[in-house]
């Protein structure tokens, strides 16, 4: 008898030495591993590959704080207040807007992290298309790759004085950010853009995508921040000429999503509202109006125009703007009796002016007297097109990083730059270049007619017209008028989208630190926060975020 | 609190079957359900902290029965408290837990027991969570039900086969071999639809909504198997000794490093019983212990540790490619990043120990002196961003050493007539340090971090020195970004004539010098009252909740401050201790720094209970072997000179005590009866 129970324990003992080695065996559920991956798994890591656009990878702030449509950047210049409930409200923005710049600051982390996920991604999807076996139009997805990668890291060096650089494939863990200089790493972007450029086809039919175009934009984008004038013609030349572009009707089509990817948008961010809108704006998540009667929801508010902005659109007797710097010695107020260029309703909020055919009041300004009353205004579609709930205002409208008002200014530019020092009479260069600004500017005169639901030409006298060819004397269309005229309308046209940091940043040291000192100044006597700040030319480029630097162990060295 | 409450109900059944003297059957079985229901209580908008934090001038009511707007009052974005609680009071979790237990013994010769054990624990929750409408204004479209389901079964199943024999009178050996599976499942299940035409929880069913549906869901297990022996020697009582060697697998880690191996000896001497011990009233029984041993730990978050894993992503991982502006192709990103070399964390532990029975066994003291080493410290070192999104992995890199001492006294008085009592008095302390993190870093974490050569969980910030009194003070001081006169003073540590992130070191350690427990109970007829005092000394604690109390600027200017900033730094007030109020914070002062640093010293009772016994014979009558019932009150006192709500804060990251206005411990009164059948 007892025998028979010896035998049994003895026998499930066995039993379960058997089984013990496959219950070991668990492999992760849901997911999938390396080996998996196959050609199919090409165009989800090409899809993820984009979403860097969205910087957005793990929860929200790090969106806000570094978003991909860097607003945060034209709150450093002189175009923009930070906004919202008060200074304490996303305070390490606060710091960036009156130049308190430390190496802690979560915006600094955030756009080098965001950027940098966003390149693993883009080397996560090259190093499956390498090995895959056969995946369709592999070498146009290797120019997708490439001009993402050169995009992202585009955005690093503006921001960043000196970042690691690697490619796929290598051990990141080794790259120190002194290995290359910014002139080496602005090489590697523009030779990413060269090998895109010529394996690109022009047009795609997911709209989405990066063509041949969209890499030639970004191309001119990086020549003009290395003042490679020449190559700025030539790239910005070649998208004018492919014919694919033209400026919107109206200027305030550039805020409707029936324009999303139309004949001005050559490189945007894709929103959508899929998947319970995941796939908004989420960088410009807290910047929706606050809206008094909540047409967009509970918005937060951040994000306003500046009152040097908003002068910046005063227009003399002639219908031009003030190129003489005297453009902010009268505040466009409610008592304000000058022309203005219709394209400042269009850009902010106003008090008592229409926006989107609703009335904008000083209920929808969440903190006046901190902030003033300029909420931006462009990437707030209708609210009938916005969702009135969390996510706030929430839409599918894009974000165009780079637009055909962009590129046809920054090849007057290179015109202007490349000229020489006479006027138009003997320089033909400067003469096309006036065409250029004048386009700009006939669209900007245009948009009255038709933009009745954001403009009120009842209280105000919109009068925006263009650079003649025959004035003479101290008006005289010089290169140096010329230039004056160029950036002003580069500041106008392209207000609150992410680019006048990086155009002050481009126009030198003298220029920023000059530009930035007077707007403190003046802008202080409103703005109260401002008293006694400034920019110094090391605060230009923010530092390697403090966490990095710890995390480095002396890999990365701080400047 | 409003609208919440707590509810748990337990059944437990034990039985034994003795088929013969061979062969014994056995099971145990416990049922528990507990419902949770209301607004969630804790983190920085929980409702405590947001009521701390709300405006004064905002009211709970606007009008009758109208919640006040926080946001279209003073554009707060903290939400109405009250609001919160009523909003979720049908927000729910009910639990189960089923455990039972099944055993078979066999005894085929004396002293053989060859024993199976089968385990189930089976463990599930349903939850429900309603968003209703803020505002009248709202929109329908907004509420939302959330419903939540997920089970998980845990089986063990044990065999074991114990032989007792002698080898002549006095050498007693015991040995023991087994092996131990267990295998762990959990699924979940998670769905969300918006759009309810109704705020009645009867209406607001997941199925009843009319928007977006959303759905969620997956899968989690692990498994362990072991095979250990052990053999006791016994010398006549008076020496013991014991060796046991275990050898563990795991699931979470790389087939090829899933196994340990832990061995361990003890050896124990009892003075007592050599014929040298005097023979004495005092000493009854004295025993030396000292014991080494070794044990393994992989019980890691992560539960495929060795694997780098992808998944399909809708959200942001994917990308609208085609621009349809409410579509998106699904993206396949990085989900984790594994480590197939991972290996087991080994422990190996000496103690040194001393238990003694005094006076007839009315008191008993047992101390003990432990060195503890962890070698190959499973630890998450942080990469750099280079390395991409989920790049960070667990590694045996850490090196960690503990050592303490521990006294446990008990003591039973002799009856004196009807009265009598009891106590046990325990006092623990113990030094840490951190040897080694990892090759990549030698210090992880923020404001309290892990640093090579120092306790865990050190507070790592600014020394504060007071505030600036005059403007000689301030323009004496090194350059410090926005000082000033009534400003706080930050120490330039390095002496480099700058306040920099480098002037910053540790300020503070949250492990305790020591910590006691005292209970005692009284007895007089069958009434007994007990009471439990516990301490912790010699700790700090980052008490962040001053930030919000203290500073203006702090958490946007439309939330409240505690009355202590009437009492700030004025010309005319120079001792306070809070510095000059400000809207504009250009001196960074809720920097981490010593202001913020306090002792956590502090003795509390814990609870003082009354009870009484019933031992009358209609019991028995009504099946009962016993019954008592009993009051008691729970967190009586605290003595402390703590300023925050409760020094006893939660443990956060590397066991820093960070005080963020947890919910705080009520007084709970309770009665109860208890029954044995």
């Amino acid at each position: 008898m007892k025998k028979i129970y010896s035998y049994i324990m003895v026998a499930t003992m066995g039993f379960m030495a058997i089984s013990c080695s496959d219950m070991l065996d668990t492999v992760p559920q849901g997911q999938f591993t390396a080996e998996q991956l196959d050609d199919n798994s090409v165009e989800g890591l090409v899809a993820s590959a984009y979403a860097g656009l969205e910087a957005h990878f793990f929860g929200n702030n790090e969106s806000f704080a570094g978003p991909s449509t860097n607003w945060i950047f034209d709150v450093r210049s002189d175009d923009a207040l930070k906004g919202g409930g008060g200074t304490g409200m996303e305070e390490n923005i606060h710091l960036l807007e009156v130049s308190e710049i430390n190496s802690d600051n979560v915006s600094c982390l955030n756009k080098w992290q965001n950027n940098y996920y966003a390149i693993s991604r883009v080397h996560n999807a090259m190093l499956a298309l390498q090995s895959a076996s056969s995946v369709k139009n592999a070498n146009e997805l290797m120019g997708e790759l490439k001009t993402l990668r050169a995009w992202y890291y585009f955005d690093l060096i503006r921001i960043f004085k000196r970042i690691p650089y690697f490619k796929e494939g290598e051990d990141v863990n080794t790259k120190s950010n002194d290995e290359y200089t910014r002139e080496q790493i602005l090489d590697f972007i523009k030779k990413d853009l060269t090998d895109a450029i010529a394996v690109l086809p022009a047009k795609k039919s997911d709209v989405g995508r990066i063509t041949q175009t969209t890499a030639q934009a970004i191309m001119a984008k990086v020549c003009a921040f290395t003042s490679d004038w020449a190559n700025v013609e030539l790239y910005a030349d070649a998208v004018i000429k492919s014919g694919q572009y033209a400026l919107y009707t109206n200027f305030g089509d550039m805020s409707k999503i029936a324009y999303n990817n139309g004949s001005e948008s050559i490189f945007a961010l894709q929103c959508s509202t899929a998947n319970d809108n995941a796939l908004i704006n989420w960088s410009n998540l807290l910047n929706c109006t606050y809206s008094d009667g909540n047409l967009y929801g509970t918005g937060d508010d951040f994000f306003y125009g500046s009152q040097n902005l908003v002068n910046a659109f005063r227009t003399d007797e002639n219908g031009l703007p003030y190129l003489d710097g005297s453009f902010n010695s009268e505040n466009v107020t409610e008592d304000y009796e000058g022309s203005i260029d219709p394209r400042l309703d269009f850009t902010v909020g106003r008090i008592g002016f229409p926006w989107r055919g609703h009335t904008y009041t000083a209920g929808w300004c969440r903190a006046i007297e901190t902030y003033g009353e300029y909420s931006n205004k462009k990437a707030w579609p209708d609210p009938k097109d916005a969702n009135a709930a969390w996510p706030w205002g929430c839409n599918s409208l894009n974000f165009m990083f780079v637009r055909y008002a962009d590129i046809l200014l920054l090849k007057a530019e290179a015109l202007i730059e490349q000229s020489g020092d006479a006027n138009a009479a003997t320089e033909p260069r400067l003469v096309e270049a006036r065409d250029l600004i004048n386009q700009v500017r006939q669209r900007a005169a245009n948009s009255v007619k038709g933009g009745e639901s954001d403009l009120d030409p009842a209280k105000a006298d919109y009068y925006v017209s263009l650079y003649p060819t025959d004035y003479d004397g101290n008006l005289a269309w010089t290169k140096n008028r010329a230039r004056l005229a160029l950036r002003m309308e580069r500041r106008l046209e392209l207000a609150l989208e992410g680019n006048r940091w990086f155009d002050l940043v481009r126009w030198g040291n003298d220029y920023l630190l000059n530009t930035m000192n007077n707007y403190m100044k003046s802008e202080s006597n409103i703005r109260d926060y401002y008293k006694n700040r400034s920019v110094t030319e090391n605060e230009i480029f923010l530092p390697v975020p403090l966490t990095e630097l710890d995390n480095s162990n002396g890999l990365y060295k701080q400047y | 609190m409003s609208e919440t409450f707590y509810k748990r109900i337990s059944v437990r059944v034990n039985s034994t079957y003795n088929f013969n003297k061979y062969i014994h059957v056995g099971e145990n079985l416990m049922i528990a359900k507990w419902d949770n229901r209301g607004a969630d209580t804790n983190g920085d908008r929980g409702i405590p902290y947001s009521a701390m934090r709300q405006h004064p001038a905002i009211p709970v009511f606007s009008a009758p029965s109208v919640y006040a707007d926080p946001v279209a009052m003073l554009g707060s974005d903290i939400d109405n408290p009250v609001q919160t609680l009523y909003n979720m009071r049908d927000n729910q979790n009910s639990s189960w837990r089923i455990f039972g237990n099944g055993y078979i013994e066999v005894i085929p010769i004396t002293g053989l027991t060859l024993k199976s054990n089968v385990g189930v624990e089976h463990v599930q929750f349903l939850n429900k969570n309603l968003t209703r409408n803020v505002r009248a204004t709202d929109d329908p479209a907004n509420r939302a039900v959330s419903s939540g389901y997920g089970q998980g079964d845990t089986w063990t199943w044990t065999n074991t086969a114990n032989y007792l024999f002698d080898i002549a009178a006095q050498h007693h050996f015991t040995v023991l071999a087994g092996s131990e599976a267990i295998k762990y499942v959990f699924e979940d299940l998670a769905a969300t639809r918006k759009d309810y035409a109704f705020e009645d929880a009867d209406y607001m069913q997941i199925g009843s909504g009319s928007g977006t549906m959303t759905n969620g869901g997956g899968k989690q297990e692990w498994a362990l198997f072991s095979l250990f022996g052990k053999l006791d020697y016994n010398f006549a009582d008076r020496y013991l000794f014991s060796a046991t060697l275990r050898r563990d697998q795991t699931s979470r880690l790389h087939k090829d490093h899933n196994s340990g191996i832990f061995p361990a000896f003890s050896g124990a001497w009892r003075l007592s019983e050599e014929a040298f011990w005097p023979k004495n009233d005092v000493i009854d029984n004295v025993k030396i212990r000292l014991a080494w041993g070794q044990n393994g730990n992989s019980a890691i978050s992560n539960n495929y540790a060795a694997f780098s894993t992808y998944a399909y992503d809708l959200g942001n991982g994917a990308y609208d490619l085609n621009g349809t502006n409410t579509g998106a192709i699904s993206g396949i990103k990085v989900i984790s990043t594994g480590n197939p070399k991972l290996k087991w964390e080994t422990t190996t532990q000496t103690n040194l120990g001393l238990d003694a029975y005094l006076f007839n066994g009315s008191l008993s003291l047992s101390l003990d002196y432990y060195w503890k080493n962890t070698k190959d410290m499973i630890t998450l070192p942080p990469v750099l961003s280079v390395a991409g999104e989920n790049a960070v992995k667990f590694m045996n890199t850490g090196t960690m050493k503990n050592h303490g001492f521990e006294l446990n006294a008990n003591y039973h008085s002799p009856q004196y007539g009807d009265f009598s009592w009891e106590g046990n008095f325990n006092f623990s302390m113990y030094r840490n340090k951190l040897v080694k993190l990892n090759d990549e870093v030698s210090v992880i974490g923020g404001d309290w971090r892990l640093i090579e050569g120092k306790p865990m969980g050190v507070y790592y910030g600014y020394v504060c020195d007071g505030i600036f009194q005059n403007e000689d003070q301030v323009s004496n001081h090194a350059l410090q970004e926005g000082k000033g006169v009534g400003r706080l003073k930050f120490r330039d540590i390095n002496g480099d004539g700058t306040i920099t992130d480098a002037d910053r070191c540790v300020i503070g350690d949250p492990n305790p010098d020591f910590g006691l427990g005292l209970t005692l109970t009284a007895h007089y007829k069958n009434w007994s009252l007990s009471t439990f005092f516990s301490g912790e000394f010699g700790f700090d604690i980052y008490n962040g909740t001053r930030k919000q109390l203290e500073f203006m600027t702090y958490g946007n200017l439309y939330t409240n401050r505690s009355v202590d900033v009437l009492k700030a730094w004025t010309k005319e007030n120079t001792g306070s201790s809070i510095p000059a109020l400000t809207t504009v914070d250009d001196n960074n002062e809720t920097r981490m720094s010593t202001y913020f640093m306090e002792d956590g010293s502090y003795l509390k009772c814990k609870y003082l209970k009354l009870s009484y016994r019933f031992d009358q014979p209609w019991l028995k009558a009504v099946g009962l072997s016993s019954m008592s019932l009993y009051g008691q009150m729970e967190n009586v006192f605290t003595i402390t000179k703590y300023s925050g709500l409760d020094p006893e804060v939660p443990l956060t990251t590397y066991g820093a005590r960070v005080d963020n206005g947890p919910y705080p411990r009520a007084h709970t009164f309770s009665l109860g009866v208890n029954l044995q059948f």
